[in-house]
């Protein structure tokens, strides 16, 4: 337990610093941050696959990519862009009400929170699931990031 | 738990002991190596032959002025080189040097693998970027696309040895190799892996990220004293990582013609280590275009063949 | 998941192994005067020009972009790889179908130069 708190103190904190860092650039850092350690978390419910492909796709990738992004929009109107976190008041009700929610309806439900027992052939029972019980979904998927690959080449060309 | 723990820490111990006087004696091997392929001694003052010369390195590298630049975003700056540093050394983790020296034998090792090398895309960026100087900027992005993208091509290689083993486990990797090699079956991901563990390494021919001429010296340009020596052993760790990574995944780890064990493995990442030492010091530099269309155009749909061709024989 | 308390512990130790020389060097390293032009960022030898914050090419962000989308694709081929196996030919077609719908995307990409560099 005392684990969870050593990874979900830091995490809020970085979590916050996303929000509150004036510079894009920092905010980008430490949503990196934010997203390892959620990727811990997901270790320690022994969601491994889905805990490593967190930190290659998320802070391999999106924050590569937000990184590029801000060098790419910097000094277009002569300065650095800025963030500023306007509604920051809205914004915290606003979470602290989800926060809320989130606690009456987990607290309600009758959901099992036990950390669900290893699989013996965790493989297998991967595979099964997403290429037997899920395929159309998962061939639906191919189409969407088929899309999503048109969209983006078309968007960037424009911008150039 | 007490047993399991104290053999961890032991283990921990050999393994940066063993990593950081092979990054030293790396970087050394490389000088020497160079000397030679150009016809000239290398570093051969200090100790017999040189072999001392890490050592003074290390002891110079530590004493030096440490210039942080008023410029630079202090925190950040500082926090680049650790988290170098530190991804650099995490691979070693799930590394099995011998069929029971090895940490930790994660079932997912190649995702953990490929999990960690993204990390240090972020430590380069953070440097290039914290530095606040335009060429450590260039070189900071230019070496994040560059990486970026030969890791697809890493990624599907990969993928074809994961067909083979039925497994993402190092050890099983190794273990499913001891009649065969991977490196015959898997010849195509063979090629495509160790062109890409080029690209991410940063060496010649594809060492654009810090290309002398025009990049001073890319992302760790700002960075002196013991903060560029994380950089600069980083690498050389990474290096001897990639070594490690080829003889695991393509020449059967611990299996040697006779008596498996830890001696066959030194001697193929030695191989290994010192074919990418002569490829660095034979060839010249990619442009950055070509080294980018290289990855996207040639080695993305070749590793995407060689997966057809191995899922094919695998479903049969 | 035992594996993962000598992971832990082998990366807690790295950690403090690199704050720790982090930390010598900086009690070791060289004091006393200096010249203050030794903190000036480096530019061959003038001073720096301007801020180093400059505006980067829409490359990079495309090759990022087109990036993500194929590491999703591999990321699904590691659970398939190693249960290809035991779900024989049904897996095989599926992946095959899956990839082949995404290497469109790479032809396209191809086709309208996305995967050349400016």
């Amino acid at each position: 337990m005392w684990i969870f708190w050593l990874i979900a103190i830091p995490l809020v904190l970085f979590a916050l610093g996303v929000v509150l860092s004036k510079n894009l650039f920092r905010s980008t850092i430490y949503l990196g941050a934010t997203l390892v350690l959620t990727a811990l978390i997901y270790l320690l419910l022994h969601a491994e696959l889905l805990g490593f492909i967190q930190i290659l796709l998320y802070t391999g990738g999106v924050a590569t990519l937000l990184v590029f992004a801000i060098m790419l929009t910097q000094r277009i109107v002569g300065e650095d862009i800025t963030q500023q976190s306007r509604g920051l008041v809205g914004g915290a009700i606003a979470s602290l009400a989800v926060l809320l929610i989130l606690f009456f309806f987990l607290g309600s439900s009758q959901l099992d929170f036990s950390v669900r027992p290893y699989p013996e052939n965790l493989n297998l029972a991967l595979g099964k699931n997403l290429f037997v019980t899920y395929v159309l979904p998962f061939e639906v998927l191919s189409v969407l990031l088929l899309a999503a690959i048109i969209g983006a080449i078309v968007m960037a060309r424009r911008d150039r | 738990m007490a047993q399991p723990i104290f053999q961890t820490l032991w283990k921990t111990g050999v393994v940066f002991l063993g990593a950081l006087t092979a990054a030293a004696y790396l970087v050394l091997a490389e000088r020497k190596f160079a000397g030679y392929f150009q016809e000239r001694y290398g570093p051969n003052r200090v100790g017999p032959f040189g072999l001392l010369q890490p050592l003074a390195d290390a002891v110079k590298l530590l004493l030096k002025e440490e210039v942080i630049f008023p410029q630079a975003s202090r925190g950040l700056y500082l926090a680049a080189p650790v988290i170098i540093g530190v991804a650099a050394l995490l691979p070693l983790a799930v590394i099995p040097f011998s069929e029971h020296f090895y940490i930790a034998d994660l079932p997912v090792a190649v995702l953990y693998l490929l999990a960690v090398g993204s990390l240090s895309t972020y430590g380069v960026l953070l440097g290039g970027w914290s530095s606040n100087s335009k060429y450590a900027l260039l070189g900071g992005l230019r070496s994040a696309a560059q990486m970026v993208s030969y890791e697809i091509a890493m990624a599907l290689a990969l993928v074809g040895v994961a067909l083979m083993a039925q497994s993402l486990s190092l050890v099983k990797i190794v273990q499913a190799q001891q009649s065969l090699w991977f490196l015959i079956p898997q010849i195509l991901g063979f090629v495509v892996f160790l062109i890409a563990a080029f690209a991410e390494t940063n060496r010649l021919p594809f060492d654009l990220p810090e290309a002398e001429s025009e990049l001073v010296a890319g992302y760790h340009t700002e960075y002196s004293a013991f903060k560029f020596a994380m950089f600069f052993v980083g690498e050389y760790i990474h290096l001897f990582i990639v070594g490690c990574l080829v003889t695991v995944l393509y020449l059967g780890g611990w299996y040697g013609p006779w008596k498996p064990g830890p001696h066959w493995f030194f001697l193929k990442t030695f191989l290994v280590l010192f074919f990418m030492i002569w490829v660095r010091w034979t060839y010249p530099r990619f442009r950055f275009d070509q080294l980018m269309r290289f990855s996207w155009k040639v080695l993305i749909p070749v590793a995407l063949l060689n997966l057809l061709l191995t899922s094919l024989w695998m479903a049969l | 998941m035992g594996e993962y308390v000598p992971l832990g512990i082998y990366t807690v130790v790295t950690v403090l192994l690199a704050l720790l020389l982090m930390g010598v060097a900086i009690i070791l390293r060289k004091r006393g005067p200096t010249r203050p032009d030794k903190y000036t960022n480096y530019e061959c030898g003038e001073l720096p020009e301007g801020t180093a914050r400059i505006r980067f090419h829409a490359g990079y962000y495309l090759v990022a972009l087109v990036f993500i989308l194929f590491d999703v694709e591999a990321l699904f081929l590691f659970p398939w790889a190693i249960s290809l196996r035991a779900l024989g030919w049904f897996a095989f077609i599926e992946m095959t179908l899956f990839v082949l719908i995404l290497f469109l995307g790479w032809i396209y990409a191809y086709k309208k130069g996305a995967l050349e560099w400016m």
